[in-house]
């Protein structure tokens, strides 16, 4: 007896000590809400691959629902009646899809985006803003991301989507993970709200409407597709998840293209006030007559700058030489108004610099020069006149930069008279 | 009558020539014309790419401008500025036969506003510390005053990778549980390090990831990729950190897990692997307290059997006594 209560004594104890020691942590258990409960995760089987990892399951038996009527199904439309239909998620929309649109909200509408983020709330509160993926990757878009926002269609805050990506090239379909890179597999954890994808969800609650909560996410407002491949064009499609038996079909799908790395370039040629001039090749600047007095062209070099390049361009210069065939204004870095070595001097010098969005734009010190007539020399080594790097806060990728550039030159009256011409050449490189 | 005629010959001609310098009228130098808002560009493609012998890739140029876009390609070397992190053009290359392969139609063209003209390369060098690449120039005559031209550097980065330069890209991997006791993991969350060292004196790109897995099952995966967006400069070293947290039951997480880096340098694969023995500090918690009552319950039978043999043994020589006394 003594023996038998001693063995029910140390059973008991080592029982305990299991239930206060065994972590009832379960994966995925914030997976219930105030509008549903997932008691086991469990997809339909007509949704694709279930990779559980176990081998339970559930199963949902309808009994006596009407589906031999040709008329609840065509090739737009697939109508349920009865039991389960009632409870599928409403099947989601894409609202926009984007690699390389170039406009802002409320402008000329190349984007459908509605979430862009700032970088600072305006007005003390928090708005959406921006210039399309061309503001967040550079001119002429993202090569190797790109940003989806979900029509949700009537499905409450806490409903899960999972993005259905296909590569129209390979024909691979690969799904949306919840780190937003790509697989070809899924499970549970991939179904994601509207949050969780974008970082944004202006409905009550959603716990992503403004700066202040805890999901809001600047990044994720940006793009939310990483992995893609650069010139691919991608099908992507979107179904709902609002409980266990209650996945939807997937939505219409969209198509986004992205961009290759690239370089943007253009001249013109205007004069100060031509910031939105465009003008054609061949492109000259007339200087006019040369005299001992610096003379600074008319009309200006205007460029238009971009890329999307990461590490960013250097735009550098080199010419020709001013030159009648026979004689050479020289061009060195110097003030054509002291001109120190009194033989007359040429070269450019920055007048304006902007961009609409990343970089900016950092003139080099040899061009940018603080007297009126201090210029940069030209010579046939290219020197470089613009760049854009990562440096700092700084941001490589550019969209919208436009420059523009005076031509100053000067003579002495040892210089030769004659008809001087030059070229000048602009030569635009990506930095690795 | 004659006078008349003459007279109204020279009116026709007089309005005949009127009528022709209206209707034809004098080309107008590009530079002279207020162009329109409109923002046109030209595009060049791929801006760097990164290659192997034979590799080949499509040149795309691009034209949105309002005119047609006269260009050339020719071939130029680069060096690598390690300081400024850029590159800065060398020489030009005038036979580049060794290089590239283009078909001689596309080396010089028109692109007309509004087209793209997508332009086939095959890449057929050699490693080199220099870097080709191809120059896209609008060709424009050097005319009055000061002539502006624009080109534009298509880099031609080769990857490969020379026996020598492989040992010189050192990787390392550290997998740091929380806590640990004579080499043995106790917790279940982990730092996880990762870093690479560029020794070698090329670019040198990696992606890659890391994945965590418990025999026949994925834990975690984490992409190099999105920080690895700049190649490495030679001198350069990267360095990766996440947090891994086990949360499986504790039966799960007993034994081994198993930490591996899989990851491409400059188009070669290679892999690192690095185990982790863990004991759940549930399942130590548990064999803890059973030891612990073992050992409590085997006193307490040890003290007890002692009381028992005293209580025993005192009886005995009570009985002893007891028999003695009667023989007694």
């Amino acid at each position: 007896m003594n023996k038998l209560g001693n063995i029910k004594i140390f059973v008991m104890l080592l029982v305990g000590l299991l239930g206060i020691i065994s972590p009832a942590k379960v994966l995925a258990q914030d997976l219930d809400s105030s509008n549903y409960t997932l008691k086991s995760p469990n997809l339909t089987g007509a949704s694709g691959v279930v990779n559980s990892g176990t081998s339970n399951f559930t199963t949902l038996l309808v009994v006596g629902d009407a589906t031999a009527d040709a008329r609840l199904e065509s090739a737009s439309y697939s109508a349920g009646t009865g039991f389960p239909n009632g409870i599928y998620a409403n099947v989601p929309k894409i609202k926009c899809l984007e690699s390389n649109t170039d406009d802002s909200v409320g402008g000329a509408t190349d984007t459908n985006c509605e979430a862009y983020p700032l970088t600072a709330a305006v007005a003390g509160a928090d708005t959406i803003a921006g210039d399309g993926m061309q503001g967040i990757c550079g001119s002429p878009g993202c090569y190797d991301r790109a940003k989806i926002e979900i029509d949700p269609q009537g499905n409450p805050i806490d409903t899960l989507y999972l993005v259905s990506i296909t590569d129209n090239d390979s024909a691979i379909e690969y799904f949306l993970q919840s780190d937003n890179t790509l697989s070809t597999g899924y499970d549970i954890n991939d179904y994601q709200t509207i949050c969780e994808i974008e970082g944004y969800d202006p409905r009550s609650g959603s716990g992503c409407e403004s700066s202040i909560d805890p999901n809001w996410d600047d990044t994720l407002q940006q793009y939310n597709i990483l992995n893609l491949l650069s010139g691919v064009t991608y099908t992507v499609k979107v179904k709902a998840l609002n409980g266990d038996f209650t996945e939807s079909a997937f939505g219409p799908s969209q198509n986004v293209t992205l961009e290759y790395a690239s370089l943007v370039f253009d001249i013109d040629i205007a004069g100060s006030g031509g910031l939105a001039t465009d003008t054609n090749a061949p492109h000259n600047v007339e200087l006019g007559d040369i005299s001992n007095t610096t003379v600074t062209a008319t009309d200006r070099i205007w460029s238009d700058l971009g890329t999307n390049v990461f590490s960013g361009l250097t735009l550098e210069v080199q010419n020709t030489d001013l030159t009648n065939g026979a004689d050479t204004i020289p061009s060195t870095s110097e003030d054509l108004t002291v001109d120190i070595g009194a033989d007359g001097g040429y070269g450019l010098k920055i007048d304006t610099y902007t961009q609409d969005a990343l970089g900016p734009l950092l003139p080099a010190s040899q061009y940018d020069t603080v007297g009126a007539n201090e210029v940069g020399g030209l010579s046939s080594t290219p020197a470089t006149i613009f760049s854009t790097n990562t440096s700092g806060s700084n941001k490589g990728p550019i969209s919208g930069g436009r420059v523009s550039i005076m031509v100053k030159a000067k003579a002495v009256t040892s210089t030769p008279p004659g008809a001087y011409t030059d070229l000048i050449t602009f030569l635009l490189t990506a930095n690795p | 009558m004659f006078k008349l005629y003459s007279k109204l010959k020279l009116v026709v001609f007089l309005i005949s020539l009127i009528l022709v310098l209206l209707v034809f009228k004098s080309e107008i130098k590009a530079q002279n014309v207020n162009g329109s808002v409109a923002d046109g560009t030209i595009t060049v493609s791929p801006a760097i790419s990164y290659v192997k012998a034979n590799d080949e890739f499509k040149l795309i140029i691009e034209n949105t401008t309002n005119s047609p876009f006269l260009y050339q390609i020719t071939v130029s070397s680069f060096n690598l500025n390690v300081e400024e992190r850029s590159v800065q053009r060398k020489a030009n290359i005038e036979d580049f036969s060794k290089l590239f392969e283009i078909e001689d139609q596309n080396l010089n063209g028109v692109i007309d506003s509004g087209q793209q003209k997508i332009i086939p390369v095959k890449y057929t060098g050699v490693p080199s510390d220099l870097i080709p690449a191809l120059i896209i120039s609008q060709v424009s005559d050097k005319s009055n005053n000061v002539g502006i031209s624009a080109e534009f550097a298509s880099l031609v980065v080769d990857t490969t990778l020379v026996g020598e330069d492989r040992g010189l890209i050192k990787d390392d991997l550290s997998i740091n549980p929380s806590s640990t006791l004579l080499g043995i993991n106790f917790s279940n969350d982990y730092k996880i390090e990762s870093e690479f060292k560029n020794e070698t004196n090329k670019l040198v790109k990696i992606s890659g990831e890391i994945t965590v897995k418990d025999e026949d099952s994925y834990l975690a995966n984490y992409a190099m990729s999105q920080y690895l967006l700049e190649p490495l400069f030679p001198g350069d070293s990267k360095n990766f950190k996440y947090n891994f947290s086990d949360n499986r039951n504790f039966l799960e997480r007993f034994g081994n897990t198993t930490f591996t880096q899989t990851y491409i340098v400059n188009g070669e694969s290679y892999i690192i692997e690095y185990t982790v023995f863990s004991v759940p500090t549930e399942l130590a918690a548990i064999v803890f307290g059973v030891s612990v009552i073992t050992i409590v319950w085997i006193s307490y039978r040890a003290r007890k059997r002692d009381k028992l043999e005293q209580l025993t043994g005192k009886k005995t020589e009570e009985v002893l006594q007891g028999s003695q006394i009667e023989s007694n």
